[in-house]
């Protein structure tokens, strides 16, 4: 099944708007996590399998806030499917997932019908550290490419730890920290 | 290739709409194009894609209101009622269907010679005498003289089937002449009982075939066969690229046409297969890149369907 090449990406999404309107659809803001999101904060170049989805963005008063999509409406699957037929893209190469909190970067809008919301740098370095002390891949090469500071990894480091309680989850965390070079880090906190 | 959608759709209309001429010219209608001579014309299918397309040639809809006016005696109306039903459903794409209720009820109506409004499609209708009786010993004018020979009702099709054919079943052969399946078992086995066609048992695909095809083209009055293609198929088709061609949202936005192509692939493969014309398979040609390879290939079927295969 072939990948999804990141140069096309923005023909991608304005295929999602057309089709979101055929399949009679209304306006959407999808919130754009992973290589999609790093490719459009021009940190990696590199192809993936499916465009992750945190879940839909929803003004409350001043914030927009990423609401967890329970069940992907009717018209969404019909019109990604047809998309993935047009472009060649592997099955569910829209990865509908868990919304956790984060705060989405700026919109980008791609016709009537769709909004993409990447989500920001910081937000990345937090799910990136995550995905990468569980497995350590290329998660650990885009972690390293958003270049983050010892605050922010130290941050990111407090809130995985959030995610997952165990103790061996904490362990791997230090030793990942440790073996990147924030020895500091992983004796604070 | 350089192609345009605006330049696809100005050949594509031009082509749809000779073609139509081409098969009116045949059943009696004066224009300065050249008759259909190869391809056997289907009246009901006809009918109902002028009506589609008639917005684009106001000419064509006004003679063809004329020919049914003055010969629709030779037109089967529940068969055209079936065909039109397909026309009458809305296109995912444009959410309009091709034909209205009332343009097919205006259509019933003219074939009827019943009293014509001065509305709808009659709005078109110039009488200029343009319009003649069809010289049904036309090679492309067979269902009229099977017709004339067996009456206005399934039994011409069927004939025509199975002369043009071989075989078939009797759903195989409902579903292209678009009649009701036990109206077409019935005409069969009174055909077998006739010692018209032979029927084979046991085979599921094809188990009726005319006995003897030479003595029929004899009796036709013909030395040889006409080519038959599934014209309600085709015009469904075409028609269908016209109305998304001639829809400002879709006609603006290559990848939203391209998109549509690839809707209609698998009902335009059958028809290119029979004139030899290889479709591209849209693979290599992501989102909008399958606009040129596959307008392309509508203009080259136009044309060799039309008799030009330059």
């Amino acid at each position: 099944m072939n990948r999804i090449e990141f140069g096309i990406i923005h023909d991608i999404f304005t295929g999602l708007d057309r089709q979101i309107g055929l399949h009679g659809g209304a306006p959407i803001g999808l919130v754009v996590c992973g290589g999609t999101a790093l490719f459009a904060l021009g940190l990696v170049h590199r192809t993936t399998k499916d465009v992750d989805v945190l879940g839909t963005a929803v003004e409350t008063g001043k914030m927009l806030a990423v609401q967890k999509i329970e069940k992907p409406s009717g018209w969404l699957i019909g019109a990604a499917k047809t998309v993935g037929r047009d472009f060649g893209l592997p099955d569910n190469w829209l990865n509908i997932g868990p919304a956790p909190q984060v705060e989405s970067g700026l919109p980008k809008n791609y016709g009537r019908y769709l909004t993409i919301y990447f989500i920001s740098r910081l937000d990345q370095i937090h799910f990136k550290l995550y995905a990468a002390i569980d497995r350590d891949d290329y998660h650990t090469q885009d972690l390293l490419a958003l270049n983050p500071t010892e605050e922010e990894v130290e941050t990111a480091s407090k809130w995985t730890l959030t995610q997952d309680v165990s103790e061996g989850y904490r362990s791997v965390l230090m030793a990942f920290l440790r073996e990147h070079g924030y020895e500091s880090i992983a004796s604070r906190i | 290739m350089n192609l345009s959608p605006a330049e696809f759709k100005k050949r594509l209309l031009n082509g749809l709409l000779d073609l139509h001429w081409k098969h009116w010219t045949a059943a009696g209608v004066a224009s300065h194009i050249e008759p259909e001579l190869r391809w056997v014309i289907d009246l009901e299918a006809l009918i109902a894609s002028t009506i589609a397309i008639g917005e684009h040639d106001r000419r064509l809809l006004s003679v063809s209101l004329e020919w049914m006016i003055k010969n629709g005696e030779w037109v089967n109306l529940s068969r055209f009622k079936r065909i039109a039903r397909l026309f009458t459903k809305p296109s995912l794409r444009t959410q309009e269907p091709l034909l209205s209720t009332k343009e097919v009820n205006d259509a019933i109506a003219a074939l009827r010679n019943a009293e014509v409004h001065r509305d709808g499609i009659f709005s078109s209708l110039r009488r200029k005498g343009t319009v003649t009786k069809p010289g049904i010993h036309q090679p492309s004018l067979l269902q009229l003289l099977a017709r004339a020979l067996l009456g206005v009702d399934a039994r011409a099709d069927v004939l025509i089937y199975l002369l043009l054919n071989r075989s078939g079943n009797s759903n195989s052969i409902a579903k292209d002449v678009f009649y009701d399946q036990k109206n077409i078992y019935r005409v069969l086995e009174n055909f077998t009982k006739a010692a018209v066609v032979t029927k084979v048992s046991g085979n599921k695909a094809g188990n009726y075939f005319l006995r003897d095809d030479d003595i029929w083209l004899s009796i036709l009055g013909m030395k040889k066969k006409p080519e038959y293609m599934n014209w309600v198929k085709t015009f469904l088709v075409l028609d269908r690229l016209a109305q998304a061609i001639s829809t400002s949202s879709i006609s603006e936005n290559e990848y939203e046409l391209s998109s549509f192509f690839r809707d209609l692939l698998n009902d335009v493969q059958p028809i290119a297969r029979q004139l030899a014309i290889t479709i591209p398979d849209p693979g290599p040609f992501p989102g909008s890149k399958y606009f040129v390879p596959f307008a392309s290939s509508i203009l080259k079927l136009l044309k060799t369907m039309e008799g030009h295969n330059g």
